[in-house]
């Protein structure tokens, strides 16, 4: 077996926001790990703390009204927290990049996508020459299925996807270690959804990028994932290998994920939607902030914090629906 | 059960400077009175389109909507008004479909406004609690406003809005595609309880297919303005026909493993809807395209069972 190298590990990240003199906990204290190679899905629902935790390792987020409470960074050794703007940027897009979440707002409207790639190649590659830029970008436009002719049109020209695929080359165009996908897919329909897939997939097998993928679709983190972090209210509430997850699911948050969705293979399938919304995140639930929405919540819940039980599959719960190994 | 919506060969084109855009392009069909038919489709389809042709909110370039048996294209304007109290239309996006300055009670009061001046104040407000109770938005929201509530409450907004009229019939326009899965299958539910109870007659347009399956008895798959396939849910998920169908059930991601491997994934995409040639217009991404169908359209035909399609394989 190769050896398995660590690449990102996140240790008790807390990111909080000052909005109107109130306080938002975003993220509240999570860990994970990523080897080389491996690919990590956050799943969640709105305001659960996952555009925050990709802007975290991006080291991008705004202060204020942003805040990185505590915890640390590490990639490859280095704590990108505590890095100079100097050492960050050499990180930045060379070694992490981040593709953001609507393909419609995140290209430059008055640039051309070829400039576009070009640009980001012109920053992180001092020493090549405009032909060679070019020639680059180029290339990458063909990784992604989008032909030469199209260097030189504007992004209004694009359709939705071709939006998207420019947008995952620009990304790759400097060959990062690690890819953030924020919602890669979620502004697209169903067939492009499914282009868009197996390009993310080609490219991940053929330049061995990790990769870490952000999305609220549950069937988009089953076909590309091997290890899967389930968040809630800024917490990361059950952890660990996608089968684990899956088939082993122990956290009642992610049962009652599972079971908001129809099953499009059954003849007469049941929702069973979880009750109630998300918390107020300026004034979170005391004990386990899924509490409330619970049902199988006891007093205990709500007055003391769960601690993780299990060793490689992680969950946050008194009462995990399955047997977790310790 | 008697049909409450009819439409027969209705088309709505948009003129463009490049050509007329052909959005919903001959398109027939009836909804039975309490069943829900299901409006599938990309973005570009016509769905919405077809929604709110039907509903009046466009005019059609030609053909007709018949609403229990009365033509509302030959209507005026005046008796279109009356009538509209029966056919209403929930929104895809709670948030851009709240006016911010108005209060939950106000933009539930508006339709009450317009369709029954004679209420007094008292019999106004009992018909918005009683609407907000049956919707399950507490009491305490009756005076607050669109911004302090989340997508879900947002959306129960809406659907109170639409339902404070008695509606017999309403397009549901993407009503949970912007909200959270645990809150989608909340909204979903509701609808479902609502129909039972009052005998709603809908038409749902979405472009996730696992909801259309749940919420819809019949369904119908448009792709560029034209139906290529119309059947009974169960029937179009066990036994899909048109090419595009099988290929856009085949894309459906499943939160379940090992079970994603086999998509069909389609070249291409959809291409312009404005004046588009004879042939089929799914040919360029069609992977069984043959000579046939570059040239000649397909006519949508029964195949028996109430499934029909239009496509050359089966003709």
């Amino acid at each position: 077996m190769e050896n398995i190298k660590k690449l990102l590990s996140v240790k008790d990240l807390k990111v909080q926001y000052v909005v109107d003199n109130q306080i938002v906990k975003a993220v509240n204290g999570i860990s994970f790990e990523l080897n080389e190679g491996e690919s990590l899905g956050l799943v969640g629902e709105t305001g659960a703390g996952k555009t925050t935790t990709a802007r975290a390792i991006m080291n991008v987020i705004q202060t204020p009204p942003g805040e990185i409470v505590a915890g640390e960074i590490i990639y490859k050794g280095i704590n990108i927290l505590k890095s100079t703007n100097k050492e960050i940027r050499k990180i930045r897009g060379f070694e992490i990049a981040l593709i953001s979440q609507d393909p419609m707002t995140s290209l430059n409207p008055i640039l051309t996508i070829g400039n576009q790639i070009a640009e980001t190649l012109k920053v992180h590659h001092k020493n090549l020459t405009k032909k060679e830029i070019k020639n680059r970008a180029i290339e990458m436009l063909k990784l992604v299925d989008i032909e030469e002719s199209r260097y030189k049109d504007y992004p209004h020209q694009f359709s939705g996807g071709q939006k998207q695929r420019a947008i995952i080359a620009m990304a790759l165009s400097c060959e990062p270690n690690l890819l953030i996908a924020d919602e890669p897919t979620t502004a697209l329909d169903v067939t492009i959804q499914a282009q868009v897939i197996d390009l993310m997939l080609n490219l991940k097998n053929k330049l061995k990028t990790s990769l870490i993928l952000i999305t609220h679709d549950l069937g988009v983190i089953a076909s590309m994932c091997d290890k899967v972090a389930v968040m809630y209210a800024g917490e990361i509430i059950e952890y660990g290998a996608i089968e684990q997850i899956y088939e082993n699911t122990s956290h009642p948050y992610t049962k009652g994920l599972f079971n908001s969705l129809p099953d499009i293979d059954s003849e007469n399938s049941v929702l069973r939607p979880i009750k109630g919304e998300t918390p107020d995140p300026t004034n979170l639930p005391s004990g386990c902030l899924f509490h409330p929405r619970c049902e199988l919540a006891t007093e205990k819940c709500a007055q003391e914090e769960p601690t993780y039980l299990g060793k490689e599959h992680l969950v946050k719960c008194f009462y995990p629906l399955n047997e977790v190994k310790q | 059960m008697s049909e409450v919506i009819k439409v027969q060969n209705l088309k709505k084109y948009f003129k463009t400077v490049k050509g007329f855009l052909h959005a919903v392009d001959d398109v027939s069909f009836t909804i039975k009175e309490g069943t829900t038919l299901g409006v599938v489709g990309e973005s570009g389809c016509g769905k919405s389109t077809l929604g709110r042709t039907i509903l009046k909110l466009l005019d059609e370039t030609s053909g007709s909507v018949y609403f229990d048996g009365i033509d509302l294209t030959k209507l005026t304007a005046e008796e279109l008004r009356k009538i509209r109290k029966e056919m209403q239309l929930i929104f895809q996006d709670p948030y851009s479909s709240l006016n911010p300055r108005k209060t939950v009670a106000q933009i539930i009061s508006q339709p009450i406004n317009i369709h029954f001046p004679k209420l007094t104040k008292q019999e106004k407000t009992n018909k918005i609690r009683k609407v907000m109770d049956i919707v399950g938005l507490s009491e305490r929201l009756y005076n607050s406003y669109p911004h302090e509530l989340d997508g879900g409450r947002r959306q129960r907004v809406g659907i109170a809005r639409a339902l404070v009229v008695n509606p017999k019939f309403i397009v549901c326009d993407e009503p949970v595609s912007s909200l959270d899965v645990s809150i989608q299958a909340q909204i979903l539910n509701l609808l479902n309880k609502l129909q039972k109870k009052y005998q709603l007659t809908y038409l749902f347009i979405t472009h996730d297919l696992s909801v259309v399956k749940y919420i819809s008895d019949e369904i119908i798959v448009m792709y560029l303005g034209k139906i290529i396939e119309k059947a009974k849910s169960k029937e179009l998920f066990k036994n899909p026909k048109h090419p595009y169908t099988i290929a856009l059930l085949s894309a459906i991601l499943k939160p379940k493993l090992h079970l994603n491997e086999k998509r069909i994934v389609l070249k291409g995409e959809i291409t312009s809807p404005i004046n588009p040639k004879e042939g089929c217009r799914f040919a360029k991404r069609c992977p069984e395209c043959f000579e046939k169908c570059i040239s000649d359209t397909p006519k949508l035909q029964d195949i028996g069972d109430s499934h029909y399609i239009a496509c050359h394989l089966y003709d």
